[in-house]
């Protein structure tokens, strides 16, 4: 075999491998894109979201203790209309009870406990969305549009995506933009927050480059470079914040925010454990100065016997917002105020299993999902803890039907 | 670990997996998944089916819109097009008519004129291949996926057997073949290389861990005419057996690749066959009339 290293592979071999790279059975890592699936299929998923009820050194005894669980039902069709055509439908009802973080205080110590909102909150949500692939030599191009309603909050989105496979077959570029028109209409609640808005809106535009590339026959890697704005009112109008010397302040964010995100996915297929290892990692940052880091890695094994088991870990930690405090000693300069939870500095950790089986067309899956937040996960050393994070467990039932 | 066979019959030829295990039944389910494939391949692309990809497309010749075909075999006609155009035409997928002029059993030669008569069926150029649609312009032609799609369905089976954690092990359809990995003592596989003459029998063997090996000869089918003999391997531009070597054997990391190697270089004959062996740069043996061996160094030796 000593030929075999002297020079770099011949113009006719590489010619030869190329041509036969694009088979799937040649590249076991990559995703197959660019073509219209080859029968219709459903994917119906039905979850129960359930949040922790919060810890007794947390809560600060006012409102309700038990906070949100929300059952979901989802719905995919795929559906592809001839070689050149596929749309796909996505709807999803959700539907939610239980309190939400109003606003935080200091407890006798000094350290913050939440107060949650009076009364049980229910609440239900339409979503719709529509997805068109045109496949055009070798173009992908993707129209989409939805809607998505509740009781307030009303929001009607859409985009279009191009992705255009290089000749080699093994590069693909992505692009996008896609915009959102969102109308907030808080329930009115006279007795107990009279300053709550009426009605305002918000919107956001999104545009999005990437690259996808097929390293060898078992791994691919992708990334993602991500801009994102959002403006009007991106506040949360049920919430309240704590500030020495202006009583009833409510949480008052800019009126602009615009965030940017890189995401790095890594595939690949291991011939030693004859299962699929993914590894993403996602970096975040925003004007309001909240930066955020994200790893996620799953393990994908499927058996002879039609099982698949998929174990996945992931990692979060993010840093405050400029402007967010637990609760406000001094009244600030801009106004801004939030007490979020979502705004706070801390870390996560989410537990993922999932089993699937197949026969003949049918798949079933059913997955599970721990969430836990915490200041110590954070990657920085975070002083106060927002009494508000959240900790979740998450089931979802799927059942799959492809049609031949 | 126990080693573990799997003998079946597929593509007209006997096939076998030889795998390590310490579960049986783990080895008999991936063997099951493979042999699923093999067979899922051979009834997609056999030309003796009537409800074959190949028969459905042969049914349109002639006929100006074609037929549309799915992905993988679209993936297929485009690697037959790319083998084609790399080895200058020799490689061509429509040229199985020329088996109506050619009957090996008859022992007889063909007259011109029937061999001119199939040779105007043959050739790529007469095939409108723009995805999804294949056309064969000329009414009577036919495509021939039997050129490859074997040592596809080898590549294809193993990669089902490695999915299911198989790593020691090796696939072999009628004796193109590929490793799944070495012994599981690291000890890599001994392959024998067919003679030509005297096909159960080795001419040589070579040793393998990773990777494919695939062979073409003109010993398969042949006929002995006035002391020569004419195998069934057809030029697709003359419409006549070739003349060279008496087979071909590369080692290549796909069986896929080492297949249309070694069948691009039995076409090309002797001196260019083994020129662009050589220009390959993967290891090869061939061996010509007389039996007289050649090829990379450290196989032949």
């Amino acid at each position: 075999m000593q030929n075999n290293k002297k020079n770099a592979i011949s113009p006719t071999l590489a010619a030869l491998y190329s041509a036969a790279f694009t088979l799937p059975v040649y590249h076991k890592a990559a995703n197959s894109a660019g073509t219209p699936d080859s029968s219709p299929s459903i994917n119906v998923r039905v979850s129960q979201y359930d949040e922790d009820r919060l810890s007794n050194g947390d809560f600060s005894g006012i409102g309700e203790r038990e906070r949100y669980d929300i059952d979901v039902g989802q719905i995919r069709v795929v559906y592809p209309i001839n070689d050149t055509m596929q749309i796909t439908v996505d709807s999803a009802y959700e539907k939610m009870s239980g309190a939400s973080p109003w606003f935080v205080v200091p407890d006798v110590n000094g350290d913050p406990v939440q107060v949650m909102s009076g009364a049980t909150i229910d609440d239900e949500r339409f979503d719709f969305k529509a997805k068109l692939d045109i496949f055009k030599g070798q173009y992908t191009i993707s129209p989409s549009f939805g809607i998505s309603t509740e009781n307030d909050y009303d929001a009607i989105f859409g985009g279009i995506g191009i992705a255009r496979e290089l000749d080699n077959k093994t590069t693909t570029l992505r692009g996008g933009v896609a915009a959102s028109f969102d109308q907030v209409e808080p329930t009115s609640d006279p007795l107990i927050d009279p300053g709550r808005i009426d009605s305002d809106d918000k919107e956001n535009f999104t545009g999005y480059v990437g690259i996808g590339q097929v390293i060898n026959k078992n791994t691919v890697v992708q990334s993602t470079a991500t801009v994102s704005h959002y403006s009007g009112f991106l506040s949360d109008p049920y919430k309240l914040v704590s500030v020495v010397g202006l009583p009833g302040a409510r949480d008052n964010r800019p009126d602009d925010r615009t965030q940017y995100i890189w995401s790095l996915q890594l595939r690949r297929w291991s011939e030693l454990f004859g299962a699929a290892l993914h590894a993403d990692y996602r970096f975040y940052y925003d004007d309001w100065e909240i930066r955020s880091h994200t790893m996620d890695v799953a393990f994908l094994k499927h058996t002879e016997s039609g099982w698949s088991f998929e174990y996945s870990m992931r990692y979060y930690s993010q840093t405050q917002a400029e402007f967010y405090e637990p609760f406000y000693q001094t009244i600030r300069d801009d106004g801004y105020y939030s007490s979020d939870y979502r705004l706070s500095p801390y870390g996560a950790l989410s537990f993922r299993v999932k089993l699937a089986e197949t026969f003949n067309n049918w798949t079933v899956s059913l997955s599970a999902e721990r969430y836990i937040s915490d200041k110590s996960y954070s990657l920085q050393s975070v002083d106060v803890e927002n009494p508000g994070l959240v900790d979740f467990t998450l089931f979802t039932l799927g059942v799959d039907y492809i049609f031949e | 670990m126990e080693i573990y066979n799997f003998p079946f019959r597929a593509m007209g030829s006997p096939c076998e997996f030889q795998l390590y295990t310490s579960d049986k039944s783990h080895a008999e389910q991936a063997c099951k998944k493979a042999h699923t494939e093999v067979m899922r391949l051979e009834k997609k692309y056999s030309r003796y089916r009537k409800d074959s990809v190949t028969t459905a497309i042969n049914n349109s010749s002639g006929n100006k819109k074609g037929v549309k075909v799915d992905s993988e075999t679209a993936l297929l006609l485009d690697y037959a097009q790319t083998v084609h155009k790399q080895s200058a035409g020799l490689f061509d997928i429509t040229s199985g008519v020329l088996r109506r002029a050619w009957d090996f059993k008859s022992n007889q030669l063909p007259s011109q004129s029937k061999i001119d008569e199939s040779l105007e069926l043959v050739g790529w150029d007469f095939v409108e291949w723009q995805r999804p649609n294949i056309v064969l312009t000329k009414s009577g032609m036919e495509l021939d996926f039997g050129g490859y799609v074997k040592e596809y369905a080898v590549d294809a089976a193993a990669n089902k057997l490695t999915e299911h954690g198989i790593n020691a092990g090796i696939v072999d359809l009628g004796g193109d073949l590929k490793t799944l990995g070495p012994h599981p003592d690291g000890k890599p596989w001994q392959i024998g290389i067919r003679h030509p003459r005297d096909p159960e029998k080795p001419i040589a063997t070579t040793t393998l861990s990773h990777g494919a090996v695939a062979s073409s000869g003109d010993y398969e089918r042949y006929m002995t005419v006035g002391g020569k003999r004419y195998t069934h391997v057809l030029n697709p531009k003359t419409g006549w057996p070739i003349e060279g070597f008496s087979g071909v054997t590369v080692i290549a990391s796909e069986c896929l690749i080492a297949g249309s190697c070694s069948t691009v270089a039995m076409l090309k004959g002797e001196n260019d066959g083994k020129k662009w062996l050589d220009s390959l740069q993967l290891p090869y043996i061939c061996i010509d009339q007389d039996m007289n061996i050649q090829g990379t160094t450290a196989l032949v030796s």
